[in-house]
């Protein structure tokens, strides 16, 4: 599950991960968007890439366990 | 409360909003017809093109020979493109690219404003550009060009009127508002099937479009290719392998060998994809894995284009403590459907219609083999294919427009499509939609169904995909309209891997990224491109001889030598 994190002295709840999250991931929430639905997550970076205040960190360790190849 | 069911009406419909669908948008706006523009995410972020590592295969008149350029693509893909199609591709290229050029797309360029071309498996002729950005753009020209964008609509279903498709349906992933669209011609452009397999950047490719192309009758050809694998570090998620493969990046087995030059002496490092992850099968099968991976030997100058380019391979990296630039990487191949494959929709014409009247296509579900032939993740083919066939459907979905009035919508046809699109939300059951996820890409992940297969091994998944579809109608739990979002995924990629297993049963022999231990060898009596259509519920595959006089005119071999 990727550890990210919303630093909620830093969001100004703008809601610009809410709005452009690829994967529906973000609700928005009363004083910071809400990540309801982590699992989803594809660690694409673009809500850390597009946060105005550098108030999101993504992390890349795989959501859901996916079956290996061999 | 689910607000009102909201109904749209437009000369030209496009269905995706990456690459491939904002083109056609813009081309049909252009063209001075209405246009509405659907996606299940936020368009300017949406679509596979935001991760890409922004290369479009690009011809350049003064530097390329159209002669070399067929014999190359005719040699990767073992003889099953079309090089009429590549010709076109070549000349759409140098079209289409510079007309983004003046859109103020950002492009590479050298000291003289030239576009920088680099290298990417399979050739040496890639422009290249931050994706994310582009994406970016192209919203804002679209919102310029007056196209209405409808942002998180989950299009489950096409609207026919005897046969002709005449619009779609969807719902709102997050209110669950009902919405119906109406327009005189459709492009379908929502990606592939990447099973939300291991590669970065291409979770929302679910293969619902692939369901909805099947229902209405269209289709598909050669989707026994449908079985891409890219490389990717096994405990994360990297993109931009295409260039990197090609710009120092080395692959070594457990005994600290490099071992790509065993498997192709000429490409080594740089091999086509499924060369490369049936050499990393077969190195792990004989004892020598796991397999790494390192960018020791990339140049200064390239680490820095690479920064600029893929700042997200750098994040990741960062993010688990990883300098690739010093550290190997435990390396896997990393899964990928349908997508970047040679396969996909059929497409009529230059216009890219369908095998249904009234539907397009265009981007990564239209077949791309017309390029590729048998192979896939070709790489900067794809992000070219998307952008030029995208621009061409609208081209052509707003000429189609002239004379072609706008055809009733069968409401009682709504009704019953209104009915299934819900049926499963709220529903109870003992199976989650991640467990459901997990239980499909048992049946396409292993190397045993798409990296090195047999007759035996195609049966046994499709067998087991039919159990797990019965699971899913009777035990899935789908308890907001986000997961029936879900769920309706996971019904895209049952499509997809059943077209990809019953084609590959029916080609027998091994060709390209299809390889069956039953039928190793290559063989001319199967020069022939598959044809998958539903048929009395069921897929049913027919033949097509490859044009073999096209390849005469054009002087080119035919394959196997």
């Amino acid at each position: 599950m990727p550890i990210f994190a919303i630093n909620s002295e830093k969001c100004i709840n703008c809601g610009t991960c809410v709005k452009i999250c690829p994967l529906d991931v973000f609700r928005a929430g009363e004083t910071v968007p809400e990540i309801r639905y982590r699992e989803d997550c594809q660690s694409c970076f673009l809500c850390q890439i597009y946060c105005p205040k550098d108030a999101i960190r993504v992390d890349t360790i795989r959501n859901r366990p996916t079956p290996l190849p061999y | 409360m689910i607000p009102a069911t909201e109904r749209k009406s437009a000369d030209v419909l496009v269905l995706g909003g990456g690459m491939a669908g904002c083109m056609g948008a813009v081309a049909a706006a252009m063209a001075g017809r209405s246009v509405v523009l659907a996606d299940k995410a936020w368009v300017g972020g949406s679509g596979e093109s935001c991760f890409a590592a922004g290369d479009i295969l690009y011809f350049d008149p003064e530097e390329d020979d159209l002669h070399e350029w067929l014999e190359r693509w005719n040699r990767n893909g073992s003889g099953m493109f079309d090089p009429e199609w590549m010709e076109w591709y070549a000349g759409s290229s140098t079209e289409i690219v510079n007309m983004m050029n003046e859109w103020g797309m950002d492009f590479e360029k050298d000291a003289n404003g030239r576009f920088k071309r680099k290298p990417g498996r399979g050739h040496n002729h890639a422009v290249v550009f931050p994706g994310f950005k582009m994406m970016r753009k192209l919203r804002a020209r679209l919102e310029k060009l007056g196209v209405t964008i409808v942002d998180r609509v989950q299009v489950t279903d096409l609207l026919t009127n005897n046969g002709q498709v005449v619009g779609a349906t969807g719902f709102n992933v997050r209110t669950g508002q009902f919405h119906i669209f109406h327009a005189r011609n459709t492009i379908l452009c929502t990606g592939s099937c990447s099973f939300k397999g291991q590669y970065h950047g291409q979770d929302m490719e679910s293969g619902e479009g692939n369901t909805m192309a099947l229902q209405a009758g269209a289709e598909f050809t050669n989707m026994e290719f449908s079985n891409c694998y890219n490389s990717t570090a096994r405990d994360f998620d990297i993109c931009g392998m295409s260039r990197f493969q090609r710009l120092g990046g080395r692959f070594t087995n457990a005994l600290g060998e490099p071992f790509m030059d065993r498997y192709d002496p000429i490409n080594k490092d740089g091999a086509l994809l499924h060369v490369l992850v049936r050499a990393m099968t077969t190195e792990v099968r004989e004892g020598r894995g796991p397999i790494y991976f390192n960018l020791k030997n990339m140049s200064e100058e390239d680490r820095e284009l690479s920064y600029r380019i893929v700042p997200t391979f750098f994040a990741a990296c960062k993010s688990c403590g990883i300098d690739p630039f010093k550290d190997s990487v435990e390396w896997i191949p990393g899964f990928m459907g349908s997508t970047s494959s040679g396969s996909g929709l059929t497409l009529k014409s230059f216009a890219c219609d369908t095998t249904v009247p009234r539907l397009f296509a265009a981007g990564d579900m239209a077949n791309q083999g017309l390029l590729i032939g048998s192979i896939a993740g070709a790489g900067a083919v794809h992000l070219g294919w998307a952008t030029i066939s995208g621009f061409r459907a609208g081209e052509g979905a707003a000429r189609a427009c002239e004379g072609a009035e706008l055809l009733p919508v069968d409401e009682a046809q709504v009704e019953s499509i209104r009915e299934k699109t819900f049926a499963k939300l709220g529903h109870e059951g003992h199976l989650s939609i991640a467990d459901a996820i997990y239980r499909i890409q048992s049946c396409v992940i292993p190397a045993k169904y798409n990296i090195i297969r047999c007759g035996e091994d195609l049966r046994e998944a499709l067998a087991a995909l039919d159990q797990i579809e019965k699971d899913i109608e009777k035990e899935i739990i789908v308890r907001d309209t986000h997961e029936l979002m879900l769920y309706h995924e996971l019904r895209g990629m049952l499509t997809t891997a059943r077209l990809t297993f019953t084609s590959a049963l029916e080609r027998r022999e091994s060709r390209g990224s299809h390889y069956r231990t039953d039928y190793p060898d290559m063989d001319k009596e199967w020069n022939v491109w598959l044809k998958s259509r539903l048929k009395d519920g069921k897929i049913e595959i027919t033949r097509e001889p490859v044009p073999a006089e096209k390849f005469e005119r054009y002087g080119l071999p035919v394959y196997p030598l």
